[in-house]
């Protein structure tokens, strides 16, 4: 190496060092060797930095960004070749009749007193509104998400959804499932959707949303396992299922 | 050998985006609190330094180098930015927190202390007062003002122990030339 390599190199390791300093040159963009002295400083790093305990607060933080991000990169279902075009007007009819038929049920119902079965208030939620957002569950990381498979329907308008369930085991007496929204209007820990158990994983299960605040922009479903008080901010420790969009 | 997460976080992956996370945050935070000026900053360029590596995973090329040296590439670039952005900062409030905990171990930490031991060898066959102002400006963020206030030596005595400290670990550790693609 010549004297002026040595010293352009000196130059280059002087400039990445202290790099952080406000008036200090920046290291050139895509010069190769200014890259290989930032590649040895990362390296130096992993010895540098001992790790610390991340705080709870701050984990919930991360892992809520980082839904957010599967949410809006998380595998995606290829969309299946429509049919509507050959068959419209028979499956609209029918559509339409059975929107017309769960209304006048409901209404009816309603009158009576009698509580309406939840699944009918999803059907019917499904009938009336067609905004709503129809979202599969993708199961998660946790081992008690058991074979977890269903949906998540969400009304903005309403402010409404249900979720389905099938395959996602029972919690002992100690624990709940717990929903939460990942609003991507608001900043922070995702929006608490209420607690629900499972009584039996081999029947269909509906459960309401009951989201304790307005979501504005939902970008993904979460459901965890939680004690059976709830929490007001999950570790995310057991995640059972994920739906995004 | 522990498994590379990168290319399935890059797919979004949510139980692969999960264990990046706990493998890699204690070590993003305990730089972060050594290099920011107080918790709320370092909880602040965590979390900015963690969606960077979300956004920037699916550019990751194996060539460049191993999982942890791509994190703490972007770690470290979003924390000269952000000290770059908000200024020279006082020494005094260049101290640790007493309060930082160290961290536990993880299980699928394997690599990661293949790799703390490769560079805590190389760091050790520096030259301790090499190794002392790379360990100031590189892991705590220090200026070079502040390490000669420090450790008591001329301004131009700690740039010549950093760049030719740089340049010594660069050797000891293979670094070759980088090309220019996959961290830009």
């Amino acid at each position: 190496m010549s004297g002026l390599d040595v010293s352009h190199m000196e130059a280059l390791a002087e400039a990445v060092v202290f790099a952080h300093e406000p008036d200090a040159p920046v290291p050139p963009v895509g010069d190769r060797q200014a890259r290989a002295f930032e590649r040895t400083a990362a390296m130096a790093l992993v010895a540098l930095a001992p790790p610390a305990e991340v705080p709870a607060l701050l984990h919930t933080r991360l892992a809520a960004d980082a839904l957010r991000f599967c949410a809006t990169r998380g595998d995606r279902v290829p969309p299946q070749p429509s049919t509507l075009g050959r068959r419209a007007a028979p499956v609209l009819t029918f559509v339409f009749g059975l929107a017309a038929g769960l209304v006048l049920y409901l209404l009816v119902a309603g009158r009576n007193g009698d509580p309406v079965p939840t699944a009918q208030q999803r059907a019917a939620l499904l009938a009336a509104d067609a905004g709503v957002v129809r979202l599969q569950w993708r199961a998660g990381p946790s081992p008690l998400r058991g074979s977890v498979e269903g949906d998540v329907v969400w009304s903005e308008a309403r402010q409404e959804g249900y979720l389905t369930f099938h395959g996602l085991p029972p919690l002992d007496a100690e624990h709940r499932f717990q929903l939460w929204i990942v609003d991507g209007s608001r900043e922070g820990a995702p929006v608490d959707g209420g607690l629900f158990t499972i009584a039996d994983p081999a029947a269909e299960t509906v459960v309401p949303v009951q989201a304790k605040l307005p979501i504005g922009k939902p970008a993904a479903f979460v459901v965890t396992v939680e004690p059976k008080a709830g929490v007001v901010v999950s570790k995310q420790d057991h995640v059972v299922a994920i739906a995004s969009l | 050998m522990t498994e590379n997460l990168l290319p399935q976080v890059a797919a979004g992956s949510p139980g692969a985006v999960e264990s990046f996370l706990r493998r890699h945050q204690n070590m993003v935070w305990g730089l972060a609190r050594r290099f920011c000026r107080s918790a709320e900053d370092a909880e602040d360029a965590t979390q900015e330094i963690f969606v960077e590596v979300w956004k920037s995973a699916d550019r990751y090329d194996a060539d460049y180098g191993s999982e942890v040296t791509f994190l703490m590439t972007i770690a470290r670039r979003r924390l000269i930015d952000r000290a770059r952005r908000q200024g020279r900062r006082p020494a005094t409030e260049l101290l640790e927190d007493a309060g930082t905990l160290p961290a536990a171990a993880v299980a699928d930490q394997a690599e990661l202390q293949d790799e703390v031991q490769r560079a805590q060898q190389a760091l050790s066959q520096l030259r301790p007062e090499q190794r002392e102002v790379l360990d100031l400006a590189l892991g705590q963020g220090r200026t070079h003002q502040e390490i000669s206030a420090a450790i008591g030596i001329p301004l131009g005595t700690v740039k010549s122990h950093a760049r030719r400290g740089l340049m010594r670990l660069r050797e000891l550790l293979g670094v070759a030339d980088v090309g220019t693609e996959g961290l830009a």
